[in-house]
């Protein structure tokens, strides 16, 4: 079998870039006096995109007034903000498809026209972008309003209320030059929907703080009732006359006047569709604090949050909340006045637990609703009703619970200062759309609490000024963490442990890349280990399993790379000599794995032409089909520049009406230490549980140069 | 002072207004469950779903496990640029060497168990639901024979793929059900065809149109015991051909005097269909055998898949007199207006579109290689949404199946009983040269019945079970190129499922 090509040669990449800029514009004003005083300002920003017709325009203003009254014992805040955002956002899947697509082929035809590849059932990616039209406008509105009031001293009551409202529309077109309409004889789609929120809060505070000798003592309550609505609409239409109206009218399109064609029965694809739906959630919280503090030495807080939310099962809608911690500023105690090189000393322990609604609503309740297709039951077509998803009336509230040990200090006349802390993280019930057994339940997922995972690490950070009293000047500041989690608990509604699979490979059979199971970390990536390729060029994996000789894919596998990072690294670096000043900022992730997805899919002779594929295939000895495994893992390890800037200060004083002046240039991105062959380690994340998993589907890491100047009056 | 006390009083007020607020959640855009079966429409719209579910994945996920790997079909790999290789899938089923993870397995799977759950879900809805008080167009009893037959047919779908499943008969209890044998899955089946019979409407009542009928059940059950002694290693010829005799007695059915009439636009009125699913043209989206066949189907007019191809020797299989042949697309393709079919639709300089019997290899070079099954009747325009009810079992099948038990019953060799029951489907395939073309009892072999069922099936979901039953599956073929293991009768539970429920047995060899 020959491997035909095209005769091009397209960098599908570069096709998918356009050249960006970034113009921003802020007006801002501000007045007041001793009573009242307001500020008022109005930003614009127009920005296009890097990837092909990605852009987006922002529009907002924002009014706030403050006003204290009655001696001032009130204080009243008034606030309103909107904003209207009008976008496309770049198509991050077309990404992935420029990377895989086959170089020798066109973008387009002689006659001016997108080349098609319809024999070949792939599209070309440029042609897709430049067939689709579509915008997203999105506006918010924000009102808030706060009041306060000393009662008699030391007692204060307050209360907040603040309305969101939020809408957003977005309109898609896809032209019928659109390769897969084209080829139905679709006169093109039009669809438009959009999104309508509206939420609330009330909030009501009492505060009362009391000192006598020596004794502080702060009690605040707190209620606060949230309430959030939100309203779908959609429509969607085909069959135009032209490719004119985009979206816009979406009325004269064949499908809503005429759905049936001349022999009487529906034509092509259906009817046009259409679709509304509402959805609400509340949130209901009753907190309470006490901090007392003596001498200004010891600190020791109390709280108490009980919290509602309707989103979870009908027992379990309520979670109670805890908190406990204690300071002691070690430095104010009389027999440390000996130790002069310690500037400020406190110790810090505490116990704190959250509570985490994090999924929507009605997931608890069992619903029906019209799905499916529709059937014939004595002649009439009948729409088909049934379960939505599987419901899961005990879900409750994630809980995060965290122990924390560490101190605050400085030292050596205050040159370093910085923090230590010690912690170990808890989230119990932890809220996931986990795999359903199917049977006995119908749907595949089901929202679930399905395990505890846990976390313990430390976080160190250091302020250093190196240089003060010279003509150079020179601060530094560095962090570090170390961190390891464990999934403690996982298991299923029968309490058997049972692991669960992530990060699904990009092809049939290669299934999931990361396996979470008790006793295990999130990122634990699961598979076999390559051992070599055989004469042919065929995969060898390691027998891992001594139990049955050889090597079987169901049971040779193990735990073979871990994508989360362990050390975490930051260091800022600031010179200045005389009125300029230079600031280097670098970071890195240690200690970790990332999935090179990419080289799965193209790092293979035999992808080609079909796809695009990496110079390395050609040098590789795999002639098989890829399979998963730790032949794909490389090291993550990065340090990266992420901002060099530099900046001149004018010296102002002698020029009329301008009290600031100063000029910079920046960079960022500048550049990446690594040995990942990929385009970066950081694409695959640090998050989630696919961390280290690079798809290749992202937007890309771009390097900026900005020039800046700022002067004030 | 005034202010200040408005001021407290307006705070308190907020405290209050909300400190008793409900926190159960109202629902806008669906029903609840518990709200839901409360009159004739909704429990008729419930009613629904189960079949429209089976309508859609009887020929669209169980008709390429149940062909894909035998010698009727293939889902080929086209040209260099590997057009349907789609990671093996189809060359997986081809060559036996599918995995536990493989993805059409995993679909199938599911949706045999989603349809169940559909089932069980109304079942569950309606128990102390008073249908004539409510006007529901048929009686409870006949509902809930309708859904617990459907539940009986989804399961008999798993004992075939899997043999070894769990029994479901409700939703979410038990939520990790174990696995049964195949002798327990195999008496479910049966006993609850038996027991729900006598409650549903005979063929062609009102209602029964595209549901199950006594007669249907009865067939379905012909085809089970059939298959009994693969399934169960129990002998239930004689089972079986009572089956037969009481579809044949019944009297409602006969077979069309032309072959594709079967599958015509109108074939819900056809007497050889003992059971369909229906559509309606417009309403569903199911023209799943054109889709899955087709690059450019003429008759449905739309650009299909371009995936199942059928095999050469099935294909030659046929003889040229042999009527059935015209349920393929062969040579150059025209529409029903005789104007050619070209590769861009309404380009002629893209050449015509032409389908060539020959097929080179799994991987082809060309994309065109291979007779496409168009046995439906579609019509042009309708794309997607087609006319023709699928068939589920037809009266061709209770022939063959009686005959192949009478047969079966004296080691393979046919009386004049089964060879007149052969033949009468077999007639009207050749017509007036059906005198050199029939069966005598010394012709009609088990090989020679294996093949006529091929012919008279081609399509229908029947080729997998059947190579099983006639013990020829794990034969090498064309490109799968050693017998495989006798384990490969069986499909795997899908590992996926396995991770999270441990009563899940694993089949053996996997």
């Amino acid at each position: 079998m020959g491997i035909a090509t095209g005769d091009a040669s397209t960098d599908w990449y570069d096709e998918m870039l356009q050249s960006n800029h970034n113009t921003v514009h802020n007006i801002a004003f501000s007045a007041g006096n001793k009573n009242s005083n307001y500020r008022a300002s109005i930003n614009y920003m127009d920005n296009k995109g890097i990837a092909l017709e990605s852009f987006k325009k922002n529009l907002s203003g924002r009014i706030n007034i403050n006003h204290k009254a009655i001696n001032d014992r009130l204080n009243v805040r008034l606030s309103l903000s909107a904003s209207q955002a009008k976008y496309r956002l770049a198509d991050y899947g077309a990404f992935g498809s420029v990377a895989k697509f086959n170089p020798t082929r066109p973008v387009y035809e002689e006659n001016g026209e997108f080349a098609t590849f319809q024999e070949f059932g792939v599209d070309n990616p440029i042609g897709n972008i430049r067939n689709y039209s579509t915008e997203n406008i999105k506006k918010v509105l924000l009102a808030n309003v706060f009041a306060e009031f000393e009662v008699v001293e030391g007692l204060t009551v307050g209360g907040r209320a603040a309305w969101k409202v939020e809408d957003a529309n977005s309109g898609s077109y896809t032209s019928s030059k659109n390769e897969n309409l084209a080829k139905d004889d679709i006169k093109g789609v039009a669809s438009t929907s959009s999104f309508y929120s509206y939420k609330y809060t009330y909030e009501g505070n009492i505060n009362y703080r009391k000192r006598f000798d020596k004794h502080d003592i702060n009690v605040m309550a707190n209620y606060t009732h949230e309430e959030d609505t939100w309203y779908t609409y959609s429509m969607s239409n085909s069959g135009f006359v032209n490719d004119k109206f985009l979206w816009h009218s979406i009325g004269s399109g064949l499908k809503l006047t005429n759905p049936v064609n001349d022999d009487g029965v529906q034509d092509l694809n259906g009817p046009a569709s259409m679709g509304s739906g509402r959805s609400e959630k509340i949130l209901e919280s009753w907190r309470g604090r006490l901090v007392y503090t003596y001498d200004d030495k010891y600190a020791l807080t109390v709280s108490y949050n009980r919290e509602g939310s309707s989103i979870f099962g009908e027992n379990n809608k309520w979670g109670n909340f805890y908190g406990v911690s204690a300071g002691w500023t070690i430095s104010d105690e009389d027999f440390m006045e000996s130790l002069s090189f310690v500037n400020y000393l406190k110790l810090r322990v505490g116990y704190g637990e959250t509570g985490n609604p994090a999924t929507g609503p009605y997931n608890s309740l069992s619903t029906v609703v019209q799905e499916g297709l529709p059937y014939v039951f004595n002649g009439n077509v009948v729409s088909a009703y049934a379960l939505e998803k599987n419901p899961n009336p005990d879900l409750k509230w994630e809980r995060k619970k965290e122990y924390n040990i560490g101190f605050d200090y400085a030292v050596a006349k205050n040159r370093f200062d910085g923090s230590v802390d010690l912690y170990s993280r808890k989230t119990d019930d932890m809220l996931y759309s986990a795999a359903a057994p199917v049977p006995s339940l119908i749907k595949p997922t089901i929202v679930s609490n399905i395990g505890e995972i846990s976390s313990k690490g430390i976080e160190v950070s250091v302020n250093a000024k190196i240089l003060q009293d010279t003509e150079v000047k020179w601060n530094a500041n560095f962090n570090a963490s170390y961190n390891v989690n464990e999934v403690e608990k996982l298991s299923n509604a029968d309490e058997e442990p049972v692991p669960f699979y992530a990060g699904d490979l990009p092809g049939n059979g290669l299934g999931s890349a990361y396996r979470v199971k008790e006793g295990g970390s999130i990122g634990d990536f699961y598979g076999p280990r390559f051992d070599k390729f055989d004469e042919n060029g065929g995969w060898v994996f390691k027998d891992l399993n001594d139990e049955v000789e050889g090597y079987h894919a169901d049971t040779d596998k193990e735990v073979i790379g871990n994508g989360m990072p362990n050390y975490f690294v930051g260091l800022t670096n600031s010179l200045q000599y005389k009125r300029f000043d230079l600031e280097i900022f670098m970071r890195g992730a240690f200690d970790y794995q990332v999935l090179n997805v990419g080289r799965i899919y193209m790092e293979n002779l035999d992808k080609f032409p079909q796809s695009n594929i990496y110079t390395s295939a050609l040098s590789s000895p795999l002639r098989a089909p890829s399979q998963y495994s730790d032949y794909y893992l490389e090291d993550g390890d990065y340090l990266k520049i992420q901002n060099i800037s530099l900046g001149y200060t004018f010296d102002t004083s002698k020029w009329n009406n301008i009290s600031y002046a100063k000029v910079y240039v920046s960079c960022s991105n500048v550049h990446t230490f690594s040995n990942y062959s990929g385009l970066s380690p950081e694409l695959g994340g640090h998050s989630g549980i696919t961390p280290g998993f690079d798809n290749l589907n992202f937007y890309p890491v771009t390097r900026t140069f900005t020039i800046g100047a700022v002067v004030k009056f | 002072m005034k202010k200040i006390s408005l001021f407290i009083v307006g705070v308190l007020a907020l405290f209050m207004q909300y400190s008793c607020s409900e926190l159960d959640e109202k629902v806008y855009s669906s029903n609840l469950t518990t709200n839901f079966y409360t009159s004739a429409e909704e429990i008729e719209g419930a009613y629904m779903r189960p079949w429209s579910h089976l309508l859609f994945c009887d020929t669209y996920y169980y008709l390429k496990l149940r062909t894909l790997g035998t010698d009727m079909a293939a889902w080929t790999t086209k040209t260099s640029e590997n057009h349907g290789y789609d990671n093996a899938l189809w060359s997986e089923l081809h060559k036996h060497t599918w995995g536990t993870r493989h993805g059409e397995i995993e679909s199938s799977w599911n949706t045999v168990w989603e349809g169940i759950g559909f089932a069980n879900a109304v079942l569950e809805g309606i128990e102390d639901k008073d249908f004539e008080e409510m006007g529901v167009s048929i009686s409870k009893a006949e509902m809930q024979a309708q859904l617990r037959a459907y539940r009986a047919y989804m399961h008999m779908i798993g004992l075939d793929f899997w043999r070894n499943i769990p029994i479901v008969t409700k939703v979410g209890d038990p939520y990790y059900p174990e696995t049964k044998s195949a002798q327990e899955v195999f008496e479910f089946v049966e006993t609850e065809f038996l027991a729900v019979k006598g409650s549903l409407p005979n063929a062609f009542e009102p209602y029964a149109q595209g549901f199950f009928s006594q007669q249907s059940v009865e067939a379905l059950l012909s085809r089970l015991y059939l298959n009994a002694e693969t399934y169960i290693g129990i002998d239930k010829y004689e089972d079986a051909i009572k089956m037969c005799d009481a579809v044949i007695s019944s009297d409602f059915f006969e077979l069309e005097a032309d072959y594709l009439d079967a599958f015509s636009k109108d074939n819900n009125l056809s007497k050889e269909n003992i059971q369909v699913l229906t559509q309606k043209g417009g309403s569903s989206m199911s023209a799943p055998l054109h889709a899955l066949t087709c690059y450019w189907s003429n008759h449905v007019d739309a650009g299909g898949w371009n995936g199942i191809i059928t095999q050469e020797g099935f294909y030659d299989s046929y003889s040229d007199d042999d009527a059935r042949k015209n349920q393929f697309a062969v040579g150059p393709q025209f529409y029903a207006d005789g104007t050619p079919v070209y590769i861009e639709a309404g380009n002629p300089g893209s050449g015509q579109l032409v389908y060539s019997k020959e097929v080179t290899t799994f991987h082809s070079e060309g994309l065109f290689e291979g007779a496409r099954c168009k046995k439906y009747e579609a019509i042009a325009g309708l794309n997607w949404n087609q006319e023709y009810d699928i068939v589920l079992i037809r009266y061709a099948e209770v022939l063959m199946n009686k005959a192949e038990a009478i047969m079966r019953q004296s080691n393979g060799q046919a009386d004049q009983t089964a060879v007149d029951l052969v033949n009468e489907v077999r007639e009207r395939a050749f017509g007036d040269k059906f005198a050199e073309n029939k069966y005598t009892t010394t012709t009609l072999t088990l090989d020679e019945l294996l093949a006529e069922r091929g012919r008279e099936f081609a399509y229908e979901g029947h080729r997998r079970t059947d190579l099983i039953r006639f013990e020829k599956y794990l034969q090498p073929r064309w490109e799968k190129e050693s017998t495989s293991d006798a384990t490969r009768i069986l499909f795997p539970i899908p590992q996926t499922q396995r991770d999270i429920n441990t009563n899940l047995k694993q089949n053996d060899g996997y």
